[in-house]
């Protein structure tokens, strides 16, 4: 179905689109709420994959070090209120005890096409109840996942937003995806390793990697299982 | 060494044949901005009894340098007279717009300011209510100094398809790059900047287009010919913007900003890149609506 321009890891963001368009499929088919947005403020219709959730932590997991400022007008453009209750009404319905040494944080993820680097790059910013933001980079343990390697994580400017987010650095993730897709140049690798694990029906695995289709349609899914800071579920790849 | 000396002339003689317009890298690189700093109205209140004139303070900035690299000098004129015991949470606003600190400040400027203002440039300093919101956290210079760096990568990559040049600088020319830049000394840093720019072909532009809050970047990679103008990439990367009708007939409706210049829509784009990229390596070009 869509056919990578190049052969390497880099991606267009026509591409990136069309990856996003099967990740969403996907998404719904599992139940995750992920949205594709685009910002009508913005000039150009650039979009985003976006997933929010509320995750509930020990008060104590999280130190003193929440920026400390007034709420303001521009938090509307970050997080539209509706859904923010939305995400409440559907924490309540879940009948969790609302114990006094427990927080909840809420979290927004996008995933944004890098003109760049020419790859998806992973932003995210965290809120406390209150709706302030957090500062991540004081509060690394407050992840939903403990990612295996911690990602270099720096503020910036949202692409499309304008305001300041994090993110994650894109600077292993083109080699992440060279070692995902260029199977050519690791085929003698595979080929030894099959040997050496003793499978017969080499062909099993040719046949489920060798298709454009399969070999690309997965990207957003095998890109974000790289990254590490967010659950992607096991049926994405099934 | 009558050989090596013949050659040093030649060298020198054919550089001035090949870069006509080194010069104009230096009078970028030279450009200030007179700015007029006032006390933003919440912390009015923290101004002594005892002073009773219009507390300003009057600063030239230059262009391509960046707000936090002139905090100590800023903060100091109103530590000293007793407005704040520290200039921990400072930052500025003009017509009530958060200042970006990792803006050069000229391009602050040239997006905010309306040609026909007078100048000195008017700026609130903030000494509380930092906007999280809307402002990335700065804790001192090295938050710039990282995100300079990291910019200027960027714009590595997107003229080579690597960092390289920025990652083999030795450290010791990366903050003879960025103290350069933070004491305005132009020769020492183009003796190293100029290892990151004058390879050609570039095999993309390092541009951002701001039109009103929108920032577009994207790829643009047909600059091997020198006869690719400005008019080229914004036809490219404005489709949505304006259309193609509109950008040849009504473009004298539209100007071109870059560091407070008027330039033409027919200026060859890798001249622009290479001589009048802003010290992060980047073309920050701002378009504006002529005021009828």
């Amino acid at each position: 179905m869509v056919n990578i321009s190049s052969n390497n890891q880099y991606i267009t963001y026509e591409e990136f689109k069309n990856f996003c368009e099967f990740f969403l499929k996907k998404s719904k088919q599992l139940n995750y709420n992920w949205e594709w947005m685009e910002d009508s403020n913005h000039l150009k219709k650039t979009g985003y994959l976006k997933f929010s959730q509320v995750i509930e932590i020990d008060k104590k997991e999280i130190s003193s070090t929440v920026f400390k400022f007034e709420k303001d007008d521009n938090l509307d453009k970050i997080i539209n209120d509706v859904e923010l209750k939305m995400l409440e009404n559907q924490y309540d319905d879940d009948n969790v005890l609302n114990e006094d040494s427990k927080t909840r944080i809420i979290w927004e993820w996008h995933i944004i096409y890098s003109p760049i680097f020419q790859i998806p790059v992973l932003f995210f910013n965290a809120w406390d109840e209150e709706y302030q933001p957090i500062d991540i980079l004081s509060n690394k343990e407050i992840f939903p996942i403990k990612p295996l390697y911690m990602p270099i994580i720096t503020q910036k400017d949202h692409p499309i937003l304008g305001v300041p987010y994090y993110y994650a650095h894109p600077c292993t993730t083109g080699q992440n995806m060279n070692m995902l897709y260029n199977i050519n140049i690791n085929k003698d690798e595979l080929n030894n390793t099959i040997e050496e694990i003793n499978i017969d029906n080499t062909d099993i695995l040719y046949n489920t990697t060798n298709t454009n289709e399969n070999k690309y349609n997965n990207y957003i899914a095998s890109w974000l299982s790289t990254i590490g800071l967010i659950k992607v579920d096991i049926n994405y790849f099934i | 060494m009558e050989g090596e000396n013949t050659t040093t002339t030649t060298n020198n003689e054919s550089d001035e044949i090949n870069y006509p317009f080194e010069n104009v890298r230096e009078k970028v690189f030279n450009g200030s901005i007179p700015i007029k700093f006032v006390v933003s109205e919440e912390d009015k209140s923290k101004i002594p009894n005892s002073i009773d004139y219009e507390l300003a303070f009057y600063y030239n900035i230059p262009r391509c340098s960046y707000f936090p690299i002139h905090k100590t000098e800023i903060e100091e004129y109103f530590i000293s007279r007793n407005v704040v015991e520290n200039g921990d949470n400072i930052w500025y606003s003009y017509k009530d717009i958060p200042l970006k600190w990792h803006y050069p400040v000229g391009l602050l400027y040239d997006i905010y300011v309306n040609s026909d203002d007078l100048l000195p440039w008017e700026i609130t300093v903030h000494f509380s209510n930092y906007p999280n919101n809307k402002l990335i956290n700065i804790k001192d210079l090295d938050t710039l100094k990282d995100s300079y760096l990291t910019t200027l990568k960027e714009s590595d990559y997107m003229r080579y398809g690597n960092a390289n040049r920025v990652m083999c600088l030795s450290l010791d020319d990366q903050s003879t790059l960025w103290n350069s830049l933070c004491n305005l000394n132009f020769k020492n840093f183009w003796n190293i900047n100029s290892k990151l720019l004058i390879d050609t072909p570039w095999s993309n532009i390092s541009a951002r287009l701001y039109i009103n809050d929108n920032v577009i970047q994207e790829r643009f990679a047909n600059i091997s010919e020198e006869n690719t103008t400005l008019k080229d990439l914004i036809v490219s990367w404005c489709q949505e913007v304006f259309t193609e009708e509109e950008i040849n007939n009504n473009i004298d409706n539209y100007k071109f900003i870059l560091h407070g210049i008027n330039i033409s829509i027919d200026t060859p784009l890798l001249w622009l890149g290479q001589y009048l990229s802003y010290p992060d390596n980047w073309l920050h070009i701002i378009i504006k609506q002529k005021s009828s």
